[in-house]
């Protein structure tokens, strides 16, 4: 007996979209409901795909951002999925832990919501169990015990047993490592199919026996988290693999485009180029509203000409404007920045004795030499008198101190390389 | 002997010739003869020197902002003046400035083309700015020791610069610009920069989300609340609805309660009367309807005998037809009169025709004795009844005058004729004319014959033919007069005579009348004659007709009116015999009358007596039938049978009322529970259930305002909590941060950037500092050493803080400030030729203007000063401005150009 169902994770329903590089109200207003649509397309999803339930792998709202509205919605959404004669299973992430919830708060009575301990909720047709769907839920914020582990399957089991689970699998990576577990921890424990939740980027850790899989979030909320973002689709016969279909979700994508502009001669190039790029990437969506981050690189002629005030300003005017925004759905481009490097043989600077020589030398030996680094970046700090600036600063990592002083070195050498430009 | 380095470009940029239109002392003034080398322009004091200078300054780099300090001419000409140069390539340009604003009015000839190109023209001159150029191509010894020319506008950057080999670009620009842009971004103080207005957006924006989070608690509180109250509510609720059921069960108790009452007297008022009977349903009606008849009938045989006031009693009646006499006897002649009557108009008609027809007749009698006066005497009727037709006569006599008229007209048309022709007798015989004429034509013809013109003669005869022929077309041969006169004599002769003989013996033997009368008199005799005739014979008429028709008739009538006087009683009263008949007439239709209403009365009395006959009988029978009526429920008399009746009515009344009340009752509170509320009414009075539903009414109302006063509080708590959440949208507060903080990050990497690239700058050139010193400062101090006769080494320079030190050929330093005024002197303008030196290797070599130098120098180094300067000017142009005319002897041995002004 075949079962059907979506799985999804890491809502974060009604939380900010961060990275943009310049504040734009009309943007902001436009992004508003975008987490929100990419739930509903979930909901429609089941209803037109007739799938026999939903589950949610935790982490549906912030309780840190504290929005009421992600819980109201939320549960509107669940009501029409309810309506549609369609249950819902989710467990808490650490983002909307048990404690978090609005106490008030009431959830159809179709829908499951697991608690802190290991609870079986079995899904019926026709009166006959066909799945057990286990799950645990965050009882606090940072839960770092190996909640995987404590998955066991009941006795007398449905012919499907689904475990739904919000953690880390291996690294954690950008991720907090909260409830981490290994994938051996769970490969001996029968289930099917384990729902995971908490890593916004998409994957499929296991095939089969059992499916081990991360759907990612529905809808990307920085340029971090590019790409397409959806659900899946899953389709479960005992005894077979699972099937799964990918379905993307996102109302608004997040993409970061490198531009290499070496053989481009002229910038009256730059518009088209930069609008293939965008069309290129991978599967690109017309139908799906697109914010971009362009960088331009390469060693280029055009790279003085780049430099100048209000060039970049101007190229970005060129391929868009305010008035996309009105549009549904719109192209928006972020920021494009100008990381080019000009057509000159940088070793033969540093070959000389000059002190454009000098100064090459010793920036390469600031970006090399992490102790120096830390000591010229400690400098700085202490020369940023506001508490409030610094505490919005977001530390640099290596990369980041790395880039900084390759874009203070450009800074001085466009100008001491004026003539070689 | 200082080593001087080559100029890369051979021969620098110089001064040919100079023409001044107006500047200063200077007006129309040509100054030629500048050559390569060394050019030593003497002048006395006040003679123009220094104009001279500054002329130069102005017009290859522009005139200074303030018009007082572009040094306008005092004696006429134009402002302003050219200047022709031998550029480095060899080609010449001549650069032409008058004075103005933005630097004054440029014109370039160059090329053999003139050109205002701002741009050629800063290039033929290497971009060199004019601060440049006077404080290290142009200085004198004033501007010589002042320092600080060295820091003005960047030249002391410009000198590190070069010497840095970095050409025109100033480490100083570099740095003051990322200067400005690192604070831009961000100051420790001030709230103008970036960051800090950032910051207050941020928190602003912070403030607001942090304001809507805030709302969780309250919104949870809210959420409690509302349940609670709701709770409370509900409870509320229930007892108000218990409280409204109770009031509304003694409510309808008490409404049962009047009804109540009446079902119990109708039970104790049954209890006093007999039990219910079957009486014929209609008794009481019946009863009413016998009496009603009864009544009736009384009523109308009372009428039928007495009369009412519309009709008479059968006594009244047999009165009145009693005294009625009729007049048979006249009524019997109601044959003749109405005979009479009926020929009444015809007689009266006849009586009038007979009176019109006298009045005719005298009439005509008049007409025929005026008529016969008028024939004439002798003439009577008797006499006109025998004459004859006057037809005849007439016809006769008009056949005479038709004779007489034609006599009449024959005679006057010959006595005309007769006038006319004795009046135009003709005096030419046209006709004798025309013979003589056709002889004559025929002699001529002969004439012809006979001398043989046979054709012409011919021709002759013919016409002589014709004319003789044609005679009588011009005239008569006979004279008509005479036989007018002859017709007109036999008329007056014969005819007229017998004519009137014939007419006079008609008149007289036929006509008996005059014969002396015309036809006219005659006829008009025998016209009245016949119109007297005609009147005789309508006479006749008219008397005949009297005799025949109206006499015999008009009689008979009279007789037969005359035969009704018997039966009449007022003889006196008419007097003709029309009214004779009206009057008998008037008393017969009286004695009709009479009859008639006799007998009509007759008829009434007849039918009045059937009918009081008949209403006898029926009053009989209709006491019968009330007689059986009381008999049928046993009633004596009829008030027994009322009150029968009336009995068995109230009891089914009562029992009505009675089930009436109970259904009240029941339809108020319930089927089947009549029993129950008369069980509960009978032992509650109603002041007691007043009192009970009084204290209800005042529950209800505190319940309901109970209920009223929780559901305001909690629609205000849904308000407040619906506003909460309709407020509660964080994604696009939190958003608007974050973008706030992404711009925070940025600038904050802009300026890190920025501060990190004047760190490492500053780094570098500590470094560049301790261990290269800059090229311009290793010339300056080999012409430093030269000038000095080798006392000092060589100059170092802080690239930080662009200070200045010597050092002896024991390497001890020395700051510029404790050198001596000559020895200063000597250092500053080794820096500047250092500064030329390595300024040249890059940009287009300018001449040299140097004023008054050599002032403060002992002669061992102004000699050697003025060899290094001789050498400096192998390859460029040394212009020395100087008042003493012993300078050119300083360069004694050297080939110098002397100019004198």
């Amino acid at each position: 007996m075949k079962i059907r169902f979506i799985h999804t994770a890491d809502l974060h329903l009604d939380t900010p979209f961060k990275g943009l590089s310049e504040f734009n109200k009309a943007l902001a207003d436009k992004l508003k409901d975008a987490s929100f649509q990419a739930f509903r397309n979930i909901i429609d999803c089941c209803i037109v795909k007739k799938v026999d339930f939903l589950l949610i792998a935790g982490d549906i709202f912030d309780t840190e951002e504290r929005s009421i509205q992600a819980q109201i919605r939320f549960v509107t959404e669940l009501k029409r999925l309810s309506g549609a004669g369609i249950p819902a299973y989710f467990v808490c992430g650490n983002h909307d832990f048990l404690g978090s919830w609005l106490d008030t708060l009431q959830i159809p009575g179709n829908t499951i919501q697991f608690g802190s301990s290991l609870d079986c909720e079995s899904f019926h047709r026709d009166r006959v169990a066909l799945a057990d769907i286990y799950g645990i839920s965050f009882g606090t914020k940072a839960v770092t015990e190996n909640l995987a582990a404590r998955y066991e399957r009941k006795g007398n089991p449905a012919p499907i047993s689904i475990a739904i689970c919000h953690g880390t699998i291996g690294p954690a990576g950008a991720h907090h490592n909260y409830a981490p577990f290994h994938l051996s921890d769970i490969q001996d424990k029968q289930f099917d199919y384990w729902a995971l939740g908490h890593i916004h980027k998409r994957a499929i850790i296991h095939d089969a026996y059992p499916a081990v899989v991360y759907p990612g979030n529905p809808q990307g909320r920085d340029f971090g988290e590019s790409g397409e973002k959806g659900c899946y689709l899953v389709e479960i016969e005992p005894g077979q693999p699972p099937q799964l279909l990918f379905i993307p979700t996102q109302v608004v994508r997040f993409e970061k485009i490198q531009i290499d502009l070496a053989g481009i001669e002229s910038i009256d190039r730059l518009p088209p180029q930069i609008t293939n790029a965008i069309r290129a990437m991978p599967a690109y969506d017309e139908r799906v509203s697109c914010i971009v981050q362009i960088t331009l690189t390469g060693k280029t002629r055009l790279h003085a000409q780049l430099r100048k005030p209000g060039e970049i300003d101007g190229l970005r005017s060129l391929i868009m404007n305010e008035g996309q925004l009105l549009e549904t759905p719109f192209m928006w481009i972020d920021r494009i920045e100008a990381n080019t490097r000009p057509d000159i043989n940088m070793d033969e600077i540093e070959k000389g004795n000059d002190f454009a020589a000098e100064l090459v030398k010793l920036f390469d030996n600031y970006s090399d030499d992490a102790a120096k680094r830390t000591t010229l970046l400690q400098s700085l700090s202490e020369e940023l008198l506001s508490a409030p600036i610094k505490r919005e600063i977001v530390p640099l990592s290596p990369e980041d101190e790395k880039d900084l002083i390759e874009r203070a070195k450009w800074l001085v050498l466009d100008q001491i390389l004026t003539e070689l430009l | 002997m200082v080593s001087l380095g080559p100029n890369p470009h051979g021969i620098a940029m110089i001064i040919r010739d100079i023409y001044i239109d107006g500047f200063g002392v200077w007006n129309g003034r040509p100054l030629t003869g500048f050559t390569k080398g060394i050019n030593i322009i003497t002048g006395r004091n006040e003679a123009g020197k220094s104009t001279l200078q500054k002329f130069i300054r102005y017009t290859l780099f522009g005139y200074p902002h303030l018009t007082e300090h572009r040094m306008a001419p005092v004696n006429g000409g134009v402002h302003g003046g050219r200047i022709r140069c031998q550029l480095s390539s060899g080609e010449e340009a001549i650069f032409e400035r008058s004075s103005g604003s933005k630097g004054g009015n440029i014109k370039l000839e160059y090329h053999g083309a003139n050109t205002s190109d701002g741009a050629q023209w800063q290039q033929l001159l290497g971009n060199a700015s004019g601060d440049l150029y006077k404080n290290i191509y142009a200085f004198s010894l004033d501007e010589l020791v002042e320092l600080d020319s060295l820091k003005s506008s960047g030249v002391e950057d410009k000198i590190f610069s070069v010497g840095l080999g970095l050409g025109n670009t100033s480490i100083g620009n570099i740095e003051s610009g990322l200067s400005n842009q690192v604070n831009a971004i961000y100051l420790p103080r001030g709230s103008a920069n970036r960051l800090a207005k950032l910051m207050t957006e941020f928190l602003q924006k912070k403030t607001r989300v942090q304001e809507i989070q805030n709302d969780l608690p309250r919104y949870q509180g809210l959420n409690r609340e509302i349940e609670t109250l709701q709770a409370g509510l509900e409870k509320t609720k229930q007892d108000l609805q218990v409280s409204r059921n109770e009031h509304s069960r003694l409510k309808n108790l008490l409404a049962c309660y009047d009804n109540f009452i009446e079902a119990e007297y109708c039970r104790e008022g049954l209890l006093a009367l007999p039990a219910k009977q079957a009486y014929p349903g209609n008794g009481l009606v019946a009863l009413d309807k016998l009496e009603g008849t009864e009544s009736s009938l009384l009523e109308k045989i009372r009428d039928l005998q007495q009369g009412t006031g519309e009709e008479q009693g059968l006594l009244e009646l047999e009165n009145e037809r009693d005294a009625i006499i009729v007049k048979d006897d006249l009524l019997k002649q109601q044959g003749k009169l109405t005979m009479l009557v009926n020929g009444l108009a015809l007689h009266k008609q006849k009586v009038l025709d007979f009176k019109e027809d006298d009045e005719k007749i005298k009439r005509i009698e008049e007409s025929i004795r005026q008529e016969l006066q008028r024939i004439g005497s002798g003439w009577d009727t008797g006499h006109i009844r025998e004459f004859g037709n006057t037809i005849l006569h007439k016809d006769k006599i008009a056949g005479f005058r038709q004779r007489r008229e034609e006599l009449d007209r024959k005679r006057i048309k010959l006595e005309t004729e007769e006038t006319t022709m004795a009046a135009n007798r003709p005096r030419l015989n046209i006709p004798a004319i025309a013979i003589t004429i056709s002889i004559s034509i025929l002699i001529l013809s002969i004439v012809g014959i006979i001398y043989r013109i046979y054709i012409p003669a011919a021709a002759l005869v013919l016409i002589a033919g014709i004319v003789f022929w044609r005679r009588g077309k011009y005239g008569s041969t006979e004279d008509p007069l005479h036989s007018v006169r002859h017709e007109l004599k036999a008329l007056r002769e014969k005819e007229e005579p017998a004519w009137r003989k014939d007419y006079q013996t008609y008149l007289v033997s036929e006509l008996r009348i005059q014969g002396s009368l015309s036809t006219d008199a005659v006829i008009d005799i025998l016209n009245s004659i016949e119109s007297i005739k005609k009147e005789i014979a309508e006479q006749d008429e008219l008397q005949a007709r009297q005799g025949r028709d109206r006499s015999p008739s008009i009689l008979a009538y009279n007789q037969e009116a005359a035969s009704l006087k018997p039966f009449l009683d007022e003889l006196e009263a008419a007097d003709t015999t029309e009214e004779w008949v009206h009057l008998a007439r008037t008393k017969f239709e009286s004695a009709k009358r009479d009859a008639e209403r006799k007998s009509r009365l007759e008829e009434i009395i007849q039918q009045k007596t059937r009918l009081l006959e008949r209403a006898k009988t029926e009053l009989q029978e209709t006491l019968t039938s009330t007689e059986q009526l009381l008999g049928g429920i046993g009633a004596e008399d009829r008030a027994a049978y009322r009150k029968k009746y009336a009995d068995n009515e109230e009891v089914i009344r009562l029992n009505e009322v009675r089930n009436r009340a109970i259904l009240t009752i029941e339809k108020i509170a319930g089927i089947n529970t009549f029993d129950k509320v008369s069980q509960f009414l009978s032992t509650h009075d109603k002041a007691t259930l007043d009192e009970n539903i009084r204290a209800l009414d005042a529950e209800v109302q505190l319940l309901e305002g109970q209920v009223q006063e929780s559901s305001t509080s909690i629609g205000g708590k849904r308000v407040e909590r619906d506003r909460i959440e309709g407020e509660s949208a964080l994604a696009t507060h939190l958003t608007e941060l974050e973008m706030v903080r992404e711009k925070i990050n940025q600038d904050y990497r802009a300026w890190a950037a920025g501060k990190i690239a004047l760190k490492i700058m500053a780094e570098v050139k500590a470094k560049y500092e301790r261990e290269k010193q800059p090229a311009v400062i290793k010339s300056s101090g080999k012409y430093f050493s030269a000038m000095t006769g080798g006392k000092y080494g060589r100059i170092s320079v802080s690239l930080g803080e662009k200070a200045v030190r010597i050092y002896d050929a024991l390497e001890a330093s020395k700051p510029i400030e404790q050198l001596s005024r000559g020895t200063k002197e000597q250092l500053l303008i080794s820096l500047r030729l250092g500064f030329i030196e390595q300024y040249e290797t890059q940009s287009e070599p300018l001449p040299v203007i140097v004023d008054e130098i050599f002032v403060n120098f002992d002669p061992d180094r102004l000699k050697e000063t003025a060899r290094l300067l001789h050498d400096f000017a192998q390859t460029r142009q040394v212009l020395i401005f100087t008042c003493h005319p012993s300078t050119k002897d300083y360069f004694e041995g050297m080939e110098v150009n002397a100019i004198d002004l």
